[in-house]
C-alpha cells in the first residue's frame, strides 16, 4: 500500500524537475526547440508535448472520462502554447493530488485505452506511471538537448529531496 | 507506503533493466566501450555509474561501509560488467526479500560531497534508486539509438498492461 504523502511528495517532484528542464528548453533557439533530432518523438517540441499529452490523458481518465486522442505538437505549436496549457493541466493534477485520500488511492478504476482496449488499474500505480513517465521523457529532452550542444541539467529525486530538506 | 509496494516497483525496475541488458548485448564489446558524445560517455560508463550508484545507496542502507568506487575501465566487455550487475542485483534482491514496514520508515544518515551530512529515509531512497534507474534506462537507450541498436518503450504502464 502507497501513502498519499508518497504520492503528494512524488507529484512535487515531477513538477520541480519539469521546471528544471522547460528553464533549460527555454534557452534553445525556436529553431532548435523545433528541429528533428531523429530521436524519439523527433523534436523536443514534440517530447514535450508528449510528456504533458501522458499527463493530460491520464488524469482525464481519472476523472472519469474517456479521451480519444493524444495532444498534438500540431495545436500545441510553440513553448507559448504548451507553457499555458501544461500549467493549466498542473493546476488540475495538484488540485487532484491534494485531494487524494487513502481510500481512493487504493480503487481501482477501469478506463478504455486510445485503442479501445479496456483496462483495470489501481488508482496509485497510475498515479505513479505517469511520476515515472515524466521521468523517462524529462531524461529523453536532456539528451536531445545534449545533441544540439544546449546546457543540461540533473533530474534526480534525491536532489529534489535534499533541497527540500535544505529549505525545511 | 509499505514494503509490498517497493517488491512491485522492484519487479517493474527489474524486468525493464533485463530488457534493456537484452539491448545492450546486442552490441559488440567494442561499440559497448565507444565513447558516445553524451551523459557519461559510453554505454559501458552509463552502466558502471549506474552500478556504483546502486551499490553505494544499497550499502547506505544496510549501515555497512561504502564501497569503492569502480573504474569503467576495469570491466573492458559486457560479461565483465554484467557478473558485477547481476552480483549487486541479488544483494538487493535479498535486501527487499526481508525488508519491512518498520525498515522503510527508517531514516538513513549519510555524507555527500557538496552538501555534507544529510538524512533520507529508507522509502525515499528506494524510490530515489528506482527513478534513478528509469533516467538511466532513458538514458542509455538514447545511445543505444545512436549505435544503431534496438530499443524499446519503458512504460509502467506498459509493463502493469502486460501482467493483466
Amino acid at each position: 500500500m502507497m501513502t498519499v504523502d508518497l504520492i503528494r511528495m512524488l507529484y512535487d517532484y515531477n513538477y520541480w524537475a519539469r521546471d528544471l528542464v522547460w528553464d533549460a528548453a527555454e534557452k534553445l533557439s525556436d529553431d532548435d526547440f523545433m528541429k528533428n533530432t531523429e530521436y524519439s518523438w523527433g523534436s523536443i517540441h514534440n517530447q514535450f508535448v508528449m510528456a504533458m499529452s501522458n499527463e493530460w490523458v491520464w488524469f482525464t481518465r481519472l476523472r472519469g472520462e474517456t479521451p480519444k486522442a493524444l495532444l498534438t505538437p500540431e495545436d500545441y505549436p510553440n513553448r507559448d502554447s504548451i507553457r499555458t496549457k501544461w500549467r493549466e493541466i498542473e493546476a488540475q493534477v495538484r488540485g487532484y493530488i491534494n485531494a487524494m485520500t487513502k481510500d481512493r488511492l487504493q480503487e481501482e478504476f477501469t478506463y478504455n485505452s486510445l485503442n479501445g482496449n479496456t483496462h483495470s488499474q489501481g488508482v496509485g500505480e497510475v498515479l505513479l506511471h505517469v511520476v515515472n513517465s515524466g521521468t523517462d521523457n524529462r531524461a529523453q529532452i536532456i539528451a536531445m538537448m545534449h545533441l544540439l550542444g544546449a546546457p543540461t541539467i540533473e533530474q534526480g529525486l534525491i536532489f529534489y529531496l535534499r533541497e527540500r530538506q535544505e529549505s525545511g | 507506503m509499505n514494503a509490498d509496494s517497493i517488491r512491485q516497483l522492484y519487479e517493474y525496475t527489474f524486468a525493464l533493466n533485463d530488457r534493456v541488458w537484452a539491448c545492450i548485448d546486442r552490441l559488440s564489446d567494442d561499440q559497448f566501450v565507444q565513447e558516445l558524445d553524451y551523459s557519461l560517455g559510453s554505454i559501458r560508463n552509463q552502466v558502471v555509474h549506474w552500478l556504483n550508484v546502486d551499490e553505494r545507496w544499497f550499502a547506505r542502507l544496510r549501515n555497512a561501509p561504502l564501497p569503492a568506487i569502480i573504474d569503467g575501465q576495469d570491466f573492458p566487455t559486457k560479461a565483465t560488467v554484467k557478473t558485477r550487475w547481476d552480483a549487486v542485483r541479488q544483494d538487493l534482491q535479498s535486501y527487499l526479500a526481508s525488508l519491512d514496514d518498520a525498515t522503510l520508515a527508517k531514516p538513513i544518515v549519510y555524507d555527500t560531497r557538496r552538501r555534507g551530512q544529510m538524512t533520507s529515509d529508507a522509502w525515499q531512497i528506494l524510490i530515489h534508486v528506482m527513478n534513478h534507474a528509469t533516467d538511466h534506462r532513458a538514458q542509455i537507450l538514447a545511445g543505444l539509438h545512436g549505435l544503431g541498436a534496438p530499443t524499446l518503450e519503458q512504460d509502467l504502464m506498459l509493463y502493469l498492461w502486460e501482467q493483466e
